[in-house]
């Protein structure tokens, strides 16, 4: 006998949202508007935290869309476990 | 405020002058006082904090999700799971300890930064105090000469003492925003900041050394009726594997970057003549064979092309066989016209294994030479400079037609041209 398999369709709905949400809070990290550097007054740490994060600028965008396109795919997920549940209890059903 | 590279830094206060110059000084400095408070700093890293926690537990989810591996089958959780990386092996798992360390800098200095702005606030009000007591006993004094000069000096020593007190704070106030600065920059020590210097210019040779090598590879099974060339393209192929294996084994140990053993183990057996070539022409045999196509070679190569996509078509079918049709309006028609396997064998008489090693020695040098382009320009376009000299010792045929072959080659190629 298989092991059961539970598919917890809002968890795996609220991962899609949390990874969407990262990817998003990420990029505005680099924002000239809201990036980390405007969180404090002081200019010469404001222009250090921008120039730090400008450093990892390459690897960021990689990130952020490995988290799109995992939050993408975790939300696709979702959609499709959920429309099988709903298949199977309207086949049950009728 | 001092000035470097267009930024403001700050700069320590320098004392120009004795006693009320001094005072002066110290009233102008600029900022007057550390700016920002405490508040704004501890919220910074509070927020910090937050993102490295929200990003590891989401990192740490989606781990245990690629975990799963034998508990959730079938081809949704195998497409779910190629999409997953390993956060250790891309460094992703260093994201959370950055956004910690920016933190953690932000938190040191909070605590510091009342302290400090408190002994600046004290120390200017006794500048000032001493400063005004100087002014009061000029014009007090100033009808008697021999009170003067003794009020007028006790204040300017009040003055002086004052002054240097004040300096002494702020440049600890300067100090501590340095320290600051160099915590948050320590944080960039991991392996997420962006390839600069020489680790641009490797992960260029690597991309364009394993471009050539496929290239080169497919050149030499297209051109399979003609011995004498498709045994220079292998040599070539061959050497560019070489190449590309130094660079990614670089690129992996030296630099940290995400190269696989998949893409090492490749470039190594590309590196062992006819492994290549054999592997592509398989590939393209396999696809000819899906497609219901077999026999013929431009059969296969058009159904290769047709199952790779037309860009990758592009650039090693119709490029190839461009390059193919220039050699033969370029005067090399007895190339072609004549395969042999006894002058195969002869002109590889004159080939010795150090023209392979050469070549990516010539590569490195060539790309030194023109440096002043920028790394990433230098070694694209040193790569099909030396690409064809190996041609010379290999083949005699086209010894004095290296350049020629080059500029018949270039224009057929989709990328990275001369």
């Amino acid at each position: 006998m298989a092991a059961t398999i539970t598919v917890d369709i809002p968890t795996l709905r609220a991962l899609a949202a949390q990874l969407a949400d990262l990817a998003q809070l990420l990029d505005a990290d680099n924002d000239d508007k809201t990036c980390i550097g405007t969180w404090v007054s002081d200019p010469r740490i404001c222009t250090a935290l921008k120039n730090i994060q400008h450093d990892w600028s390459h690897k960021r965008r990689e990130i952020v869309g490995y988290l799109s396109s995992v939050g993408r795919a975790a939300g696709a997920a979702a959609d499709a476990y959920g429309q099988t549940e709903q298949h199977i209890v309207k086949a049950a059903g009728g | 405020m001092g000035h470097g590279n267009g930024i403001k830094w700050y700069a320590h206060l320098e004392l120009l002058g004795d006693g009320p110059a001094a005072a002066h000084a110290c009233l102008a400095a600029d900022p007057p006082r550390p700016p920002g408070s405490a508040a704004e700093f501890y919220d910074a890293a509070a927020q910090l904090g937050r993102r490295a926690q929200t990003l590891r537990d989401a990192l740490g989810k989606l781990a245990s999700i690629a975990a799963t591996e034998g508990v959730w089958t079938g081809s949704a959780a195998e497409s779910f799971r190629s999409v997953l990386r390993d956060a250790h092996r891309s460094h992703y798992d260093q994201v959370p300890q950055r956004y910690d360390g920016y933190a953690a800098a932000l938190r040191a200095y909070a605590a510091a930064l009342p302290g400090h702005q408190a002994s600046i606030d004290s120390a200017r009000a006794d500048v000032q105090a001493a400063l005004t007591a100087h002014q009061r006993v000029q014009l007090a004094a100033s009808d008697h000469p021999y009170a003067l000069a003794l009020g007028t000096d006790r204040a300017g020593q009040l003055c002086q003492a004052a002054s240097v007190r004040f300096r002494a704070a702020y440049n600890d106030w300067v100090d501590a925003v340095a320290q600051c600065e160099r915590a948050i920059e320590k944080v960039d020590d991991d392996r997420l900041h962006n390839a600069h210097g020489a680790q641009v210019a490797t992960d260029v040779i690597g991309g364009v050394a394993g471009e050539l090598s496929s290239l080169t590879a497919v050149l030499a099974v297209l051109t399979l009726p003609f011995p004498v060339l498709s045994e220079a393209l292998l040599v070539l192929s061959t050497a560019s594997s070489l190449v590309a294996l130094g660079a990614d084994s670089t690129r992996r140990f030296a630099y940290g970057e995400d190269i696989d053993w998949r893409r090492l183990s490749l470039d190594a057996l590309g590196a062992i003549p006819m492994i290549k070539p054999v592997e592509v022409g398989a590939r393209a045999g396999r696809a000819a064979k899906e497609a219901g196509v077999l026999g013929r070679l431009g059969a296969g190569a058009k159904t290769f092309g047709r199952t790779f996509g037309h860009e990758v078509a592009d650039a090693y079918v119709h490029g190839p066989a461009r390059a193919v049709s220039n050699l033969k309006e370029a005067g090399f028609r007895g190339t072609f016209a004549r395969p042999s396997l006894t002058r195969s064998m002869e002109s590889l008489k004159g080939w010795e294994k150090q023209d392979l090693l050469q070549y990516p020695a010539s590569w490195a040098s060539d790309a030194y030479d023109h440096r002043r382009q920028g790394w990433a320009k230098a070694a694209r376009s040193s790569a099909f400079r030396v690409t064809w000299q190996p041609l010379g010792p290999v083949v005699p045929a086209v010894r004095h037609g290296a350049a020629r072959v080059g500029s018949a080659i270039a224009p057929a190629l989709p990328d990275g041209r001369p």
